[in-house]
C-alpha cells in the first residue's frame, strides 16, 4: 500500500461526474502525474517487431535512458543502438554530422548488419535546425543494402499533431512491396495491437472461415517475408492510431482499407463485420447469430457472478472506455469509475449517452498531479485494464492493453470470462502493471 | 566516435538523479519537459514510486510554449498544484529544449516563491549528464536552502550520511545497514541524506561533527556544509576490511576538521591500473570496494569510473573513463570484472565477471541479485566469490 506522505488533495479539477464533464477532453491540462503503471508499448516495443532490424536514438542521456532500458528489459540491446549527445554536439558542433557520424558508428560496430534500421531524431533536432535529409541522403548512398525508416522521438511536437508512434506505425509500412493483390491475404495494420485469437476475435475467425490469411507483422520470420505481405488485397486496422499508417499503406497500394472499429456494442461490431462481408460477399447471418448467442449467454453468466459490484475502466486496457461502459450499464452492470484524460472522436454518442443515463459515472484523470493523492476507495472494485487497478488498488483485475486482443462478440465473450477470472483469482497488481509492454518479451 | 554505444546502456540521467536524492524530503520536484522523463525516472531509476508517495512532475512542456516562451503557463501550473497539494519546497529542473532556448529558471523560481509562499530553488540539470551531476546538484541546493542556520551547534560525535540514494544503494535496508554501523561504533546519525531518511533531521545537518560522503552524489553538499558549518568531510564506504579507515578517518576529521578520502590513499599506493581485478562503478563505492578488496587480497585492483562527479574522489585521474571503446580498453588484462551484469559485452574474453547489481545502470534488470554492501555477511560473500575466481 502506498505510503502517503501529503494530506490529501482537492480533486475537483480531477475528477468528476460525466454529467458535468466536457468532451472530449474534461480536465485542465496541468503538471503531469505518472503512475507506476507502464504495461502500454512505446515506441521500442513497436519498432522491435520489424523482423531483422534495429533502432538508432541520438538524443541525451536522460532521453536515452528510458529507450535503451526498455530494449534491455525486452532482452533486445543488441538490436540498439545510440548516440548520446553533449552540450558541445548542442552549442559547438554541427548536429547534422554528429547525427550521421553517430548513425555510422552504430553501424560500423555491429558485427552484422540489419536489414533495416529506424532511426529516432529527438526534440533537440527540431529546435537545433537540422538537416535530417542531408543525413538520409548520405546513409542511403552509403548503406543501400540498409532499409532506413524514417522516425522520430519528439514528444514536445504530440500535442498539437501525430504522436512519434503514429508516424512510426507509418514508416513501419514503407518497406511493403507493391505487388499485384492476392486476394487470400489481408494485413493487420499496427504491430502492438494483438490480433487475439479466432477465440476471441471475430475478424480473425471469420477471415480464417473464408480462406483469408491474416498477416501480422510480428509473425513475419524475416524481413523479407514483411516485404511481400504488401501482396495483401486489403489493409485492416482496430487500434485509431493505426489508422495514419493504414490508410498511408492503403493510398499507396491502391487497397482498401478496413477501419475494424473498437466499440463494444453490437450495431458497432455489426457495422465493421458487415463492411469485410460486402468487400468478399460473405453471408454472415448464421455464424453471427451463433456468435452473438454465445456472448449474450458469457454476459449472463457474468452478471450472476460479479453482481453490482463496482467496475472500473481505463484508456489503456481499452481503447474506447465510454463505449464499454455503456455496453456493461446496459447489461445492468455497476460501472463507478472510467480513468482516462481524453476522447477519441468516436466517443461522442457514447459520451452523452452515459451523460443522460448514467450521469453520476465518474470520470477521473490519470496524469493530473493530484491524482498522486487518490485515495483508496472504501469496497473492493474490479478493474478493467492496468491503470484502473493501480488506481483503485485492486488485486480483481483483467490485465490488457490495447483491447488485448479481444473483438467483436468473441471479444464480448472473452472480456466476460476474463472478468469472471480477475474475481475468482485475485492478484497483486504491481508485478504485473509494472512491466513495460505487456505481452512482449520481457526479462524482469 | 566515443558517444556511439552499442552493446551497453546510459547511466541514469541528470534529472532521475536530482528527483531520486529529493525523493523523500517533502517537496515537489517538477521537470520542465514535454514527456517521459518522469516516466523513464520512475519505471528505471526508482525503487520507491509504488510504494512511498514523492510529488514529482513534468511539466508537459509543448513546442509551441517553448518557441514563443510561455513561461506563464508553467509557472501558473505548478502554482496551482502547489497550493493544492502544499509542498515543503519546490525544486525546478530543467531539460535539453529548455536548457537550449535559455529558460530563465531563476527569474521563474522566484515569481513562483512570490505567489506560493513556498521555499523554490532550481537544480541545474539539463539532460545531458548522468544522475551523478543531478543528485550532487540537488544535495547541494538542499545544503543551501533547506539546512537551517540556527542548528548549527555541533553534535559531539555525530555524522551526516551524504550520498545516499536508490540509485547507488538500491537493496532495501542499505540505509539501516550503515547507520547500525556507525552506531555501533559510537557514532549518532545527525542526518541521512536521503534515503529512508527524516527530512526534519536534515533541516538540522549544520550540528553534525563530521560528514560521510558515501558516494560522489553527496560531494558537493559536503562542500557546501563546509563552507557553511565548517563540518569536515570523510569520503568512503564503510565495507568489509575497509570499514576500519572509514572510522578511523571519521574520528581524525572530527579532531582536526580536515578533509580524508581514505581508499584514494590506499588505492593509489598499489600500482592500481595493473591489478587484474577490475571494478567498475561510481567513484566512493568503487573506490571503497577496492580498497577493501586491496586490503584482504593484498593485490592492487583498478577502479573504473564511467560516471561523473568531482575528480577530486576518483582514485586516479586515468580511471575517469568514458565511452564504450575506452572502458573496453580500461579492462584489458584484466581476469576478474566485478561488475554491473549489463558490462559483460564489454569485459575480457576468459575473465570472470562478478555481479554487482548497479541500480542507475541496469535498473530493474537484475535487481534481485542486488547485494547490501553495508551488510558484512553479504560483503563478506562477495569477497569469497571474487577470491574464488582470483586462485
Amino acid at each position: 500500500m502506498l505510503k502517503r506522505v501529503g494530506a490529501g488533495a482537492d480533486f475537483s479539477k480531477a475528477s468528476m461526474p460525466i454529467s458535468k464533464a466536457q468532451f472530449p477532453n474534461p480536465f485542465d491540462a496541468g503538471l503531469e502525474f505518472n503512475t507506476p503503471e507502464h504495461s502500454h508499448w512505446n515506441i521500442v516495443h513497436i519498432g522491435m517487431q520489424l523482423p531483422e532490424s534495429r533502432q538508432i536514438y541520438i538524443c541525451a542521456d536522460n532521453c536515452m535512458r528510458g529507450v535503451v532500458m526498455t530494449a534491455d528489459e525486452m532482452d533486445a540491446g543488441d538490436r540498439f543502438g545510440m548516440v548520446l549527445l553533449e552540450e558541445k554536439d548542442l552549442l559547438d558542433s554541427d548536429l547534422t554530422d554528429v547525427t550521421l557520424q553517430g548513425i555510422i558508428g552504430c553501424i560500423e560496430k555491429w558485427k552484422t548488419r540489419p536489414k533495416a534500421v529506424l532511426v529516432f531524431p529527438v526534440c533537440l533536432h527540431h529546435f537545433v535546425g537540422t538537416d535530417i535529409d542531408q543525413v538520409y541522403e548520405v546513409l542511403e548512398a552509403k548503406y543501400p543494402d540498409i532499409f532506413w525508416l524514417r522516425c522520430w522521438m519528439d514528444p514536445i511536437m504530440q500535442k498539437r499533431g501525430t504522436t512519434p508512434d503514429e508516424r512510426e506505425r507509418l514508416e513501419m509500412t514503407r518497406p511493403l512491396y507493391d505487388l499485384p493483390p492476392d486476394c487470400t491475404q489481408v494485413n493487420l495494420i499496427g504491430p502492438d495491437t494483438p490480433a487475439g485469437s479466432v477465440q476471441t476475435n471475430d475478424f480473425a475467425n471469420l477471415l480464417e472461415r473464408g480462406g483469408i490469411r491474416l498477416n501480422t507483422m510480428s509473425a513475419c520470420p524475416d524481413f523479407e517475408t514483411y516485404r511481400k505481405t504488401g501482396a495483401a488485397a486489403a489493409e485492416i486496422f482496430v487500434s485509431p492510431f493505426a489508422k495514419l499508417a493504414a490508410e498511408g499503406l492503403g493510398k499507396r497500394l491502391n487497397r482498401p482499407v478496413f477501419n475494424l472499429n473498437v466499440g463494444w456494442r453490437d450495431a458497432e461490431i455489426d457495422a465493421s463485420l458487415d463492411a469485410l462481408a460486402k468487400d468478399y460477399s460473405w453471408q454472415l447471418s448464421e455464424w453471427r447469430a451463433s456468435k452473438r448467442k454465445a456472448a449474450g449467454e458469457a454476459v449472463q453468466f457474468a452478471k450472476a457472478r460479479i453482481g453490482q459490484m463496482p467496475i472500473a475502466i481505463d484508456a489503456v486496457g481499452v481503447f474506447r472506455p465510454l463505449s464499454l461502459a455503456r455496453f456493461l450499464i446496459e447489461s445492468d452492470f455497476n460501472v463507478v469509475r472510467i480513468y482516462a484524460d481524453g476522447f477519441l472522436p468516436e466517443e461522442q454518442a457514447d459520451f452523452e449517452w452515459l451523460q443522460t443515463h448514467a450521469p453520476s459515472l465518474v470520470l477521473c484523470s490519470t496524469l493530473r498531479p493530484e491524482m498522486r493523492r487518490w485515495p483508496n476507495p472504501k469496497e473492493k472494485v474490479l478493474a478493467i485494464g492496468p491503470r484502473a487497478a493501480w488506481f483503485e488498488k485492486s488485486t480483481y483485475f483483467v490485465q490488457m492493453v490495447a483491447n488485448g486482443g479481444l473483438w467483436g462478440y468473441s471479444g464480448q465473450r472473452t472480456l466476460m470470462q476474463r472478468m469472471c477470472d480477475a474475481l475468482d483469482h485475485p492478484k497483486e497488481a504491481k508485478p504485473v502493471i509494472a512491466q513495460k509492454g505487456w505481452g512482449c518479451t520481457c526479462v524482469l | 566516435m566515443r558517444q556511439v554505444f552499442t552493446q551497453i546502456p546510459c547511466y541514469a540521467g541528470d534529472v532521475s538523479g536530482a528527483a531520486s536524492a529529493l525523493y523523500e524530503l517533502g517537496g515537489m520536484v517538477v521537470i520542465h519537459d514535454p514527456s517521459g522523463c518522469n516516466s523513464t525516472f520512475n519505471t528505471h531509476d526508482e525503487t520507491r514510486w509504488a510504494d512511498r508517495e514523492s510529488l514529482i512532475f513534468i511539466s508537459g512542456l509543448n513546442d509551441m510554449d517553448a518557441i514563443v516562451g510561455n513561461d506563464e503557463k508553467f509557472v501558473d501550473d505548478v502554482v496551482e498544484a502547489a497550493q493544492n497539494l502544499q509542498p515543503r519546497f519546490i525544486a525546478l529542473c530543467n531539460s535539453p529544449i529548455p536548457y537550449i532556448i535559455g529558460t530563465d529558471f531563476e527569474g521563474l523560481s522566484e515569481m513562483i516563491e512570490d505567489q506560493t509562499g513556498v521555499p523554490v530553488f532550481y537544480i541545474p540539470t539539463n539532460g545531458l549528464h548522468d544522475y551523478v551531476d543531478g543528485a550532487s546538484r540537488a544535495f547541494e541546493a538542499v545544503a543551501k536552502v533547506l539546512v537551517a542556520d540556527s542548528d548549527a551547534v555541533k553534535r559531539p560525535r555525530s555524522v551526516n550520511i551524504l550520498g545516499l540514494t536508490p540509485l547507488d544503494f538500491d537493496v532495501s535496508g542499505s540505509a539501516a545497514s550503515l547507520e547500525r554501523k556507525l552506531i555501533e561504533v559510537g557514532w549518532q546519525i545527525q542526518s541521512n541524506w536521503a534515503l529512508d531518511c527524516d527530512p526534519d533531521q536534515i533541516r538540522r545537518a549544520g550540528g553534525a561533527a563530521v560528514n560521510l560522503v558515501v558516494s560522489s552524489t553527496g560531494w558537493r553538499a559536503a562542500k557546501v556544509l563546509q563552507d557553511r558549518f565548517g563540518t569536515p568531510a570523510v569520503a568512503g564506504c564503510p565495507v568489509g576490511a575497509f570499514s576500519e579507515s572509514v572510522f578511523e578517518a571519521l574520528e581524525c576529521s572530527a579532531r582536526d576538521a580536515q578533509i580524508r578520502l581514505p581508499y584514494r590513499d590506499q588505492i593509489q599506493s598499489s600500482k592500481a591500473t595493473e591489478g587484474q581485478i577490475a571494478v567498475i562503478g561510481e567513484a566512493v563505492q568503487a573506490g571503497s570496494i577496492a580498497a577493501a578488496l586491496t586490503a584482504t587480497q593484498e593485490k592492487p585492483v583498478r577502479v573504473i569510473v564511467p560516471t561523473e562527479g568531482a575528480d577530486a574522489l576518483v582514485p586516479n585521474a586515468s580511471m575517469r573513463i568514458k565511452g564504450e571503446a575506452e572502458i573496453k580498453a580500461s579492462l584489458d588484462g584484466a581476469r576478474i570484472v566485478v561488475a554491473d551484469p549489463l558490462y559483460a559485452p564489454l569485459a575480457p574474453k576468459g575473465a570472470q565477471q562478478i555481479p554487482l547489481h548497479h541500480f542507475a545502470f541496469s535498473g530493474r534488470i537484475g535487481f534481485n541479485q542486488a547485494v547490501n554492501l553495508f551488510d558484512d555477511q553479504a560483503f563478506s560473500n562477495l569477497e569469497k566469490e571474487i577470491e574464488d575466481g582470483n586462485t
